[in-house]
């Protein structure tokens, strides 16, 4: 797994989306609603992420005739890529987390 | 008809997404397509995909019988375009007065952006090349064809070529080399453009070995926009623009793999 990925705001909201059910298979409209993001920015990432070994990637067990419907394709976090996540976004968060009004006032003065 | 323009949409953008991916990516997009309510956001799901960028640019698959004749191609463009140009501009260069200053300037603020698009044009019909030619290669191929037409010139015509004319020839192709091989495996793509970008100057630099400027006290608003002036007028200027982006933009475009090229002998 290629962990040096970038992790711009668009992928950490795909990322988070991920996290939040890590267990579930997640298809393309839904990560499109729990992102925000238009589906032209998702796919890319989502590709990005399975060629980076973070996603598995598997398509839906149906037969479309009787379904009457294609067949989706299903993402999850890979195991070794789960913790990576979390961690990247906690960092994230941290990183982006608003400085407590103590301190801030304390740097202000200082 | 909602549903055949979304379709369309899809087939467009899966067009641009590397083979390996293209089958599997709009199998994807359809199912999720029969999947979306209503007509608006179906065409907003299949218009933002054709808008879009693949996360990594599609390889030039080209059949390996053109391969060759894209190469040939590609030697008469790099050879004859340079010297026919040089010719047909020598008219519009050699004189200045304060009166033809600043269409000179437009004319040729115009020829460096013509030059540029002329070499992705240029680019995009000779993709095979890069299956010939490694893309760190690409520059001394771009450079060293017209040098050698301009030096083998004058021979044909029954004359010695001019020796001092060669060396300057040789520093101006030597440099632009040098400069384009480093752009062709710069990444990212900003920084790689930004030293095709200056390679222009330096190159020009070695052309003359000295800051040259045409028609001062002609051109107002201090020596930068004599410099500047002369950079926008001169022919080799634009002869190397042209070169530069050829070789990058084809240095850049990925190469097809070996898979992909048995696909497309099949």
């Amino acid at each position: 797994m290629n962990t040096e990925l970038r992790l711009t705001v668009p992928v950490a909201r795909v990322l988070a989306a991920l996290v939040a059910d890590p267990s579930g298979d997640h298809y393309g409209m839904e990560l499109m609603q729990s992102s925000g993001l238009p589906s032209g920015t998702l796919y890319p990432i989502l590709a990005r992420l399975t060629e980076a070994g973070w996603l598995d990637k598997r398509w839906e067990d149906i037969d479309p005739s009787e379904a009457g419907r294609p067949a989706r394709a299903y993402y999850r976090l890979t195991p070794a890529a789960l913790p990576v996540a979390r961690q990247r976004l906690a960092e994230l968060h941290e990183q982006t987390r608003p400085a407590h009004p103590h301190v801030a006032a304390k740097e202000a003065t200082a | 008809m909602i549903r055949r323009l979304c379709h369309a949409l899809l087939s467009s953008a899966a067009r641009r997404w590397p083979a390996d991916l293209r089958a599997e990516m709009l199998a994807e997009w359809r199912a999720e397509l029969h999947a979306l309510p209503g007509g608006g956001r179906r065409l907003r799901y299949a218009a933002s995909l054709a808008v879009s960028r693949p996360h990594r640019e599609a390889a030039v698959v080209v059949r390996p019988g053109r391969n060759l004749a894209h190469a040939v191609l590609s030697l008469v463009l790099l050879a004859g375009l340079p010297m026919v140009y040089l010719e047909l501009a020598l008219g519009w260069t050699t004189g200045y007065s304060e009166d033809t200053v600043t269409w000179q300037a437009w004319v040729g603020a115009g020829s460096i952006l013509a030059a540029a698009g002329l070499a992705i044009i240029c680019a995009r019909v000779t993709p095979g090349v890069t299956q010939l030619i490694r893309p760190v290669l690409l520059p001394l191929w771009c450079f060293g064809s017209p040098y050698a037409t301009l030096a083998a010139w004058p021979l044909l015509s029954g004359h010695l070529p001019n020796r001092s004319h060669l060396a300057s020839g040789a520093l101006w192709a030597l440099s632009a080399v040098a400069l384009g091989t480093l752009a062709a495996r710069a990444r990212p793509a900003l920084v790689s453009w930004g030293i095709v970008a200056a390679a222009v100057p330096v190159s020009f630099w070695f052309l003359s070995m000295s800051v040259e400027i045409i028609a001062a006290g002609y051109v107002g608003s201090g020596p930068l926009a004599e410099y500047l002036f002369t950079l926008a007028v001169r022919t080799p200027v634009h002869v190397a623009v042209f070169l530069l982006v050829y070789a990058n933009h084809l240095a850049r475009r990925p190469r097809a793999s070996a898979p992909e090229v048995a696909a497309a002998r099949a």
